[in-house]
């Protein structure tokens, strides 16, 4: 009982801390968590603390209560938490399922990175799994990085209406290799819109990181 | 005595300056700017500027480059202090002094917009290249708009050629000074400088009165990607004038503190002013800063912010501390239509710039952040230039401004509606618009009840179809198009 009720306070505080954007207090909490408790007990710690935390920023900023620059903090704060349990659960194969797990990268040839880091803030902050190859990624380390990852989406960002044609690229790569049905694919970024998506046969365009995860949570249900 | 009195406005006393100015050395000397081309970093290695490898990102090496005062100081010295831009027609050039004084403010488009309003539906849909052709036709055509940056990035031309179908457009459409971004491709940089010497008859014209000049944009926080320091480079060797086009937005690729997004600004300006100078002392440059802030809700970038307007001020304040000609945002809007919003974003951030003296304004025709152009907009922002152009020329006080004499001979209780005196001062005095409702109601109602942008949507209609297609030689346009398929063939377009 004891235990117990220690535990339900160490989650509290975990989703506390991700909330109050208190890095340190989350990096000692995870510290913690990860010296008393088993691996199953884990499981139910993050989805209770650390990710009920994150659900909450995200429904803050949907409301316009919390900021962006708040919500890539949270979802930074809460990936260095990750990581410091991530060794004990691998250890144990404890599957942790995460709502989704999305590649995402800005495409060949096109530099920017801030746009493609605000949707994979949002993105974590509703519980995906996000693997961010960063910028300037090739369609074939893209489509490498996906398959590796059974990744079930692959998400590509371009700023520049000079390099919006890498998008198409990685879509045409996919239908190539016969993998375009493996994933789906949402593009992004101010040079790409709706008709671009539609014309390069993509599943989804994401107007901004708000958009672009809706359509993640109702494309990934299906 | 004559006395005009202008207004001004300035937010940085001379020690502020001095401490924005001695942080940007501290960064560049110790923390320096991010380079990926082996062009850039060869030419700076000649010139013993110190460029360490710091890493790969994909295939493209990464090089630190770090400036020391004495090269930055020097640049300083060499970069011109006043700059003479061409048109196509010497009526349209542009003399931009490092001074700001009024006489060397201008006004001209924005864009590159993905994204047009269709002017005849109200369709939101993509720009076309015949789009491009029409902003340009209407820029030249409006009286207030001094300077054509290129309007609309088309979508139904090849992507490996497009700033070489914009330029062509452009330079058939509009006899105005052009700007955008050189090239997206350092490859196609040789054909546009074949096209400008083919419309002004020559390089040495070119060089003298250049009819193009590029926005370079580095990528904040201080990374100077490839194509544009390859770009710098390139046109400063070519004697060109190039805007170093930085565009931090605070909170996202600068500090949020305006202080601070002021000094990413001025730090990357001297750098790309370093770079110009490095190759070509004496290379044609100018300030760019156009710094703005992010919408901490969505994300987007806010060029309507009243951030952005103080930070248009204090950048063109820290060119002026350089003696530089100065770039500048203008006034900008994040509306989505034409509506009272854009109004008053559009003239409140312009008005600050201008009094600031920033001697080239951008904004004119622009929507939705930068995103999309409109028509309508376009002449809407023509009367705003016109109203700034107006304010901008203050009060002039003389005896005959002032009117003792007459004041006195009038007296108490007379009017002074058909008096010489008005007659003969009142169309200088007084700045009319074209748009903006002044008369009554019933005459409003009588002239068919139209709103601004109704009236803007019929001026614009009106005056595309008097304007001329191509003003440029039948024998100049054959020849851009020869250059323009020789650009095509060689990206293996047939």
């Amino acid at each position: 009982m004891a235990a117990e009720v220690q535990e339900q306070g160490l989650q509290q505080k975990a989703k506390e801390a991700i909330i109050t954007l208190n890095k340190a207090a989350a990096i000692q909490i995870a510290e913690q968590a990860s010296s008393e408790m088993g691996a199953s007990e884990l499981v139910d710690f993050i989805e209770g603390g650390f990710k009920a935390g994150i659900m909450v920023v995200g429904d803050r900023f949907g409301k316009g209560d919390m900021f962006l620059p708040e919500l890539v903090a949270a979802a930074e704060i809460m990936k260095s938490s990750l990581a410091i349990l991530e060794p004990k659960l691998r250890e144990n194969q404890v599957a942790q399922e995460p709502v989704g797990r999305i590649v995402i990268a800005t495409v060949k040839g096109d530099l920017h990175d801030i746009g493609k880091t605000m949707v994979s803030s949002l993105l974590m902050a509703n519980g995906f799994e996000v693997i961010d190859l960063g910028i300037d990624a090739a369609a074939p380390n893209i489509i490498d990085a996906a398959r590796k990852n059974q990744a079930d989406m692959i998400c590509l960002s371009a700023l520049l209406t000079t390099t919006i044609i890498a998008q198409k690229e990685v879509v045409d790569a996919l239908k190539e290799m016969g993998h375009r049905k493996d994933f789906k694919v949402m593009i992004g970024g101010a040079a790409s819109s709706q008709n671009w998506a539609e014309e390069i046969g993509a599943d989804a365009y994401g107007a901004d990181a708000q958009e672009a995860t809706e359509i993640a949570i109702d494309l990934l249900k299906k | 005595m004559m006395l005009t009195a202008v207004p001004q406005m300035g937010l940085l006393d001379t020690a502020a300056k001095e401490r924005i100015h001695e942080a940007s050395l501290s960064i560049l000397e110790e923390t320096g700017i991010q380079i990926d081309s082996e062009m850039v970093a060869n030419t700076l290695q000649e010139h013993d500027i110190p460029c360490e490898v710091t890493g790969k990102q994909g295939d493209r090496t990464l090089w630190r480059v770090k400036f020391d005062r004495d090269t930055i100081m020097k640049s300083l010295k060499t970069a011109p202090k006043g700059i003479t831009l061409g048109g196509r027609d010497t009526k349209h050039d542009l003399y931009l002094d490092g001074k700001g004084s009024p006489d060397s403010v201008y006004y001209g488009t924005l864009g590159s917009a993905p994204v047009v309003h269709d002017i005849e539906t109200g369709e939101r849909r993509l720009g076309t290249l015949n789009d491009l052709a029409e902003f340009a036709r209407l820029t030249q055509q409006l009286e207030h708009l001094d300077f054509f940056h290129v309007s609309v990035m088309p979508s139904d031309v090849p992507n490996c050629v497009v700033e070489l179908y914009r330029w062509k457009a452009t330079f058939e459409n509009t006899a105005k000074h052009s700007i955008t971004a050189a090239s997206y491709d350092a490859r196609n940089l040789p054909y546009l400088l074949e096209m400008v010497a083919a419309v002004q008859g020559g390089e040495d014209e070119l060089r003298r009165r250049p009819i193009f000049s590029a926005t370079e944009c580095p990528i904040a926080p201080l990374f100077f990607a490839e194509r544009a320091a390859e770009n710098m480079v390139g046109l400063a060797r070519a004697g060109l004038p190039v805007i170093i086009y930085s565009e931090p937005f605070a909170g996202a690729s600068s500090p949020v503190t305006l202080a601070g997004t002021l000094l990413v600004t001025n730090a990357e300006q001297l750098a790309g002013i370093a770079l110009t100078q490095i190759a070509n002392p004496g290379a044609p440059v100018i300030y760019g800063g156009v710094s703005t802030t992010m919408d901490i809700r969505s994300g987007n970038i806010s060029f309507g912010s009243p951030e952005t307007g103080l930070l248009n001020v204090a950048t063109t304040e820290m060119a002026r501390f350089y003696e530089m000609p100065k770039e500048g945002s203008g006034g900008r809007t994040d509306s989505k239509l034409v509506d009272c919003q854009a109004g008053f974003e559009k003239q409140g951030n312009l008005l600050l710039a201008v009094l600031a003296g920033a001697n080239l304004n951008n904004c004119a025709g622009t929507l939705e952040s930068n995103y999309a152009v409109s028509l309508s907009q376009l002449v809407i922002d023509d009367d705003i230039a016109k109203r700034t152009k107006r304010i901008l020329a203050g009060i002039t006080l003389d005896e005959e401004t002032l009117g003792v004499d007459l004041i006195k001979e009038i007296g108490p209780g007379g009017q002074y509606l058909g008096s010489p005196h008005t007659l003969a001062h009142m169309r200088q005095e007084l700045c009319l618009s074209d748009l903006c409702s002044k008369g009554t109601y019933e005459d409003w109602v009588k002239k068919g009840s139209l709103s601004l942008e109704q009236m803007a949507q019929k001026k614009a209609l009106d005056l595309l179809n008097v304007s001329e297609p191509s003003s440029l030689e039948p024998v100049v346009v054959k020849e851009l198009e020869k250059i323009l398929k020789s650009a095509e063939k060689a990206h293996g377009l047939t």
